[in-house]
């Protein structure tokens, strides 16, 4: 990246705008005040305790999650406002940011009716209106590039769980979004499984994807984030680059945190 | 008897089988039309302008006889001016009877469609008709299908009250020949037999669909080919 591009981007809006985000689920409160910006290019990793809200907050941005209060804004279109007391959400402004953010679940949620290439292709003929022809070869080219090109063929049951994942990530690029969500992608997947996914992932960062990633692989957010951002108990707790965080965190409970998962897999 | 069979009864009854199957195949698939679009309506109780209606639909016709349903659209629907012949009565009613049955079948066949599956598909930009079309039905199709497929055996069967708005079906013909000839015993065999050589084959038929998609399911388990050692259960269990 060249410099004059990186002062365009410290100076553009952010891609992905969260303001002020409150929710409650019945009487518990799981996000209290969260604010997150994220740029073009950059790679935002999201990491905490388990229940600390990690999952809502990314759910919330594709707005598969209501907010109670706060704003969320995607490419300066607003597509969840509860800033005044009142939730609103404006539907083609939904569709809107769908489609500019792709979305990769922990648990695949690929359409066990239709084969690796046509869960890749669908989308894009149905919702983009791309023709066929030019959808194949995009699919094509996408599996490829995950390593499945022998693999185009079978339905998600035929796959194992990290091929079944490269697709999931594959079907969400065929949308050529501008960003990705990815909502701990290889948390179902057996431990030897691993690797094959966080490495479509980190090619993924390299290109300059933007993306917003949560995850319990600590060693991979150091490799690919540009900043990791701590969540505790619905509430950001502390963020910044990766040295920072890992090396001399100023929380006590990250460090806490750190040390719990870090310590029975890597130490 | 046989001169009589072959030579007059067959011929009438095939001609009165030729209705009981027009009436089979119309008012399935007015029931396929009218269910699926019954089932979607009653999806999501927070429409309820669609779910109200749609729901005292599938109650009225579940709770009342099928026989007042075709006697209402053949002799009341008159009344308020709509005429309609006794063959298009026919299919009207068990139609819409029988899309009352399938509608709850597809209900239900959509709610088993896991719920990350709408979630992706939202994800993906999907707007409602293009989610329910390209992921959600042909997910639950798969599903419904052989219930589906018992309901239009059972219309078949059912088709025969027809005969009481005196459509010239199967049943009705047979009525019409035993009156001529008082031989109810063999006139009522011979459309016993009739209407069983269509429903045991398609039942047969259905059934082995079952199996197959049974198997061919994602994530179904597979039953074991061989049946599990009985001997164990013999041993009183400490
Ligand atoms: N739909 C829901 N209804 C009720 N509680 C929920 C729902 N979704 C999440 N929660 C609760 O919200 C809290 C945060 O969940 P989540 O965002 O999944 O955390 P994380 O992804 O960090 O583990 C948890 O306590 C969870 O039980
Ligand atoms: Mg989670």
């Amino acid at each position: 990246m060249t410099t004059t591009e990186q002062r365009a981007k410290a100076t553009s809006q952010p891609l992905i705008r969260v303001e002020g985000i409150h929710r409650t689920f019945g009487e518990i409160p799981v996000l209290r005040g969260v604010d997150l910006d994220v740029t073009e290019g950059e790679v935002a990793v999201v990491i905490g305790p388990s229940g600390s809200g990690k999952t809502t907050l990314i759910r919330m941005i594709n707005a598969l999650e209501t907010i109670d209060s706060g704003r969320i804004t995607v490419d300066g279109t607003i597509i969840q406002d509860a800033t005044n007391g009142r939730h609103r959400m404006n539907a083609k402004a939904v569709r809107l940011a769908r489609l500019e953010l792709g979305m990769v679940f922990q648990r695949f949620n690929l359409f066990p009716h239709l084969t690796a290439l046509e869960n890749v292709m669908m989308p894009p003929v149905r919702v983009r209106k791309v023709p066929k022809d030019e959808a194949r070869e995009r699919a094509l080219r996408l599996l490829t590039r995950m390593g499945l090109a022998d693999r185009v063929n079978n339905r998600p049951h035929e796959l194992s769980g990290g091929q079944q994942q490269r697709v999931a990530i594959a079907r969400a690029l065929a949308m050529e979004p501008k960003a990705m969500l990815f909502d701990e992608a290889t948390s179902a997947l057996d431990p030897e499984l691993v690797g094959e996914v966080l490495k479509v992932m980190r090619d993924l960062a390299e290109s300059g994807m933007t993306m917003i990633i949560v995850t319990h692989e600590m060693r991979f957010a150091a490799q690919v984030a540009d900043r990791i951002i701590v969540m505790d108990q619905g509430r950001i707790l502390e963020q910044g680059t990766p040295e920072v965080i890992f090396n001399k965190p100023s929380h006590a409970r990250t460090e806490e945190f750190l040390r719990a998962v870090i310590s029975p897999a890597e130490a | 008897m046989t001169l009589d069979l072959t030579k007059e009864w067959l011929p009438r009854l095939l001609e009165g089988m030729k209705y009981t199957v027009a009436i089979t195949i119309g008012a399935f698939i007015l029931a396929l039309l009218l269910g699926l679009v019954i089932a979607v309506m009653r999806l999501d109780r927070r429409r309820w302008y669609l779910y109200v209606p749609a729901t005292i639909y599938v109650e009225v016709l579940r709770g009342t006889p099928l026989i007042l349903q075709l006697f209402f659209a053949y002799f009341a629907l008159p009344a308020m001016g709509i005429q309609l012949s006794p063959l298009t009565a026919a299919i009207l009613g068990l139609g819409a009877n029988t899309s009352a049955y399938l509608s709850e079948i597809f209900r239900g066949a959509i709610r088993t469609v896991d719920q990350g599956q709408w979630e992706a598909s939202a994800a993906l930009a999907m707007d409602w008709p293009t989610m329910m079309r390209s992921v959600i039905l042909p997910q639950a199709m798969r599903i419904a299908l052989p219930p589906t497929g018992n309901y239009a055996v059972s219309l078949f069967k059912d088709s025969a009250l027809a005969s009481t708005v005196s459509v010239a079906e199967l049943l009705f013909t047979g009525q019409v020949i035993g009156s001529e000839t008082f031989r109810y015993m063999e006139i009522y065999a011979l459309i016993g037999l009739l209407y069983l050589a269509v429903s045991y084959p398609t039942s047969l038929l259905l059934r082995r669909l079952e199996t197959h998609l049974e198997l061919s399911r994602p994530r179904s388990r597979k039953k074991p080919s061989v049946p599990a050692p009985v001997e164990a259960e013999k041993e009183p269990v400490s």
